[in-house]
């Protein structure tokens, strides 16, 4: 058995609105008068008669790498741009701060778009190069502040130990800041990763052969736009379960020596 | 060397800005440590103990005055902070340890860090220190595992892991429980016996009065009085001693 700490009306409530949304869902689907056929999509998925991966395959290595890319730039970039945000030099920390502002503040479509259409033509950039640019720059914006929050809130005390025993200042940043501000931006870090694996979706607007990109087209063909998109939902349910359950393995790790 | 003072304080000034304005902690404060020397600070809080301390570390930056430690001065000296601050070290009130290392690693990154030992070697010299202060057994523990008294050992034994000339104390039985304090006193009164230097900043009297060559009462920023335990406890000569003594021994 488990220790009870909630009141009994919060299970109530809680099962409650659970049977109601599925009651909702189910009510809708059944008034819906749609004929249901997900068979189709095996073929989008595989090509059976030329051995070729199909294009949802390929919009998912499409949305992988992209998504790959931008993270592991989007981190680099963010951790630079969190040290300039922390510095005590003012323009470089201004300059840090407008940086994260812009970014997080405007939607990505548009700085897609601006990426694209105005920098992209004046530069002759690809859409793919574009693209994962600006979703570079848009992660590393949350990164860069996830970084100065996790800096800052470090304790005082742990660091003048660290000083009062002659370690230089580098020395102090990679040994005993780095491993501890790692784990404690860890849970917010793989929220932020999760949600730039959806927001790549964005990138099909600038018609970059993601999943969402190929969803588009098989719908454009086969009319079914419901089985597909729902096939496309769960392919990204999955991918950022994998990313998030990594997340959460390299939490546990990375605990020891904290109860 | 012998007769040269392992810490100079000459002419001291510290002093925060606070939203009230100024407020100064240490006060034209003079004070030289000598090899052998075992000096108890005490005083009333916000007399300015813990800041002397921190500034002998550079943990403070001083507002006047010439802090020397080993012949280095902290203002002048050609070396960077970090080297002047490897002749001392200090053991916190609230320990410090770092949490994410064992406590064999807590005190072996000292003397790997700033003395270049090898990782076996900085491993051989923090177990000889851990078992120094009963804690062998403990060693691949991770401090939250442990009691306060046993993480104020440990932070004792990594100190003492960079062979620090002078060792500071602030305040080091403050954050223990009452029946613990003694693992730790007894731990300093033997490194007291051994010769160590120390500053130790307390409120524990009978265990300054054992264990010091000295007792210096602050009082705003200044050292008022200075004598040796039994007539610092028996025959104090302030008058603000006189009633600080009078005032914790009820």
């Amino acid at each position: 058995m488990y220790p009870k700490s909630l009141p009994w009306y919060v299970t109530l409530w809680s099962v409650v609105a659970l049977a109601a949304l599925g009651y909702l869902l189910t009510y809708s689907f059944m008034k819906l008068d749609y004929d249901w056929s997900f068979g189709f999509l095996t073929e989008y998925i595989w090509q059976r008669d030329t051995g070729k991966p199909g294009i949802i395959l390929e919009g998912l290595w499409g949305t992988f790498y992209i998504s790959f890319l931008s993270i592991l730039g989007g981190t680099l970039l963010g951790l630079l741009v969190g040290l300039m945000m922390i510095a005590p030099e003012p323009i470089a920390r201004n300059a840090a701060i407008v940086f994260v502002d812009v970014f997080r503040n405007t939607p990505v479509l548009v700085q897609l778009y601006v990426m694209y259409f105005i920098v992209g033509t004046a530069f002759d950039l690809s859409p793919e190069v574009a693209g994962i640019t600006t979703l570079s720059l848009f992660c590393s914006a949350y990164v860069a502040d996830i970084f100065r929050a996790s800096v800052v809130e470090f304790e005082r005390g742990q660091l003048d130990a660290a000083k009062a025993m002659g370690l230089d200042r580098l020395q102090i940043a990679v040994y005993i800041m780095l491993p501890q501000i790692l784990r404690r931006m860890l849970p917010a870090l793989v929220g932020q990763f999760v949600s730039l694996v959806k927001d790549s979706s964005l990138v099909s607007v600038i018609s970059v052969s993601d999943l969402t990109k190929s969803a588009l087209n098989v719908v454009s063909v086969s009319f079914r736009s419901f089985e597909t998109w729902f096939l496309i939902a769960v392919i990204y349910c999955v991918l950022n379960y994998v990313l998030s359950s990594y997340g959460r393995y390299l939490e546990r790790r990375l605990r020891v020596g904290y109860s | 060397m012998t007769s040269e003072a392992l810490i100079r304080m000459h002419g001291v000034y510290k002093s925060y800005k606070t939203r009230q304005g100024e407020q100064t902690v240490l006060k034209d404060f003079n004070l030289d440590v000598f090899a052998g020397d075992r000096l108890c600070l005490i005083g009333p809080s916000g007399s300015g103990k813990s800041t002397c301390l921190r500034v002998i570390n550079a943990l403070e930056t001083i507002t006047g005055g010439d802090v020397v430690v080993c012949g280095l001065n902290y203002q002048t000296a050609k070396q960077p902070v970090h080297k002047i601050r490897q002749h001392t070290a200090m053991v916190f009130q609230r320990f410090e340890l770092f949490p994410h290392l064992s406590i064999l690693e807590n005190v072996a990154l000292g003397p790997r860090l700033t003395k270049g030992l090898s990782r076996q070697e900085s491993q051989e010299r923090a177990r000889d220190l851990l078992a120094r202060v009963g804690l062998k057994d403990h060693v691949s523990k991770y401090p939250s595992q442990l009691s306060g008294g046993q993480q104020q050992r440990v932070s004792i034994a990594r100190a003492l892991a960079i062979d620090p000339k002078v060792l500071l104390c602030d305040e080091p039985t403050s954050a223990l429980d009452p029946e613990l304090v003694h693992e730790v006193t007894d731990i300093l009164q033997e490194l007291a016996d051994g010769g160590m230097t120390m500053l130790i900043v307390t409120h524990e009297m009978g265990f300054a009065r054992r264990v010091s060559t000295q007792c210096l009462f602050l009082e705003g920023g200044q050292i008022v009085e200075r004598a040796d335990p039994e007539a610092f406890f028996e025959r104090p000569q302030h008058p603000r001693l006189q009633q600080f003594l009078r005032m914790i021994e009820h």
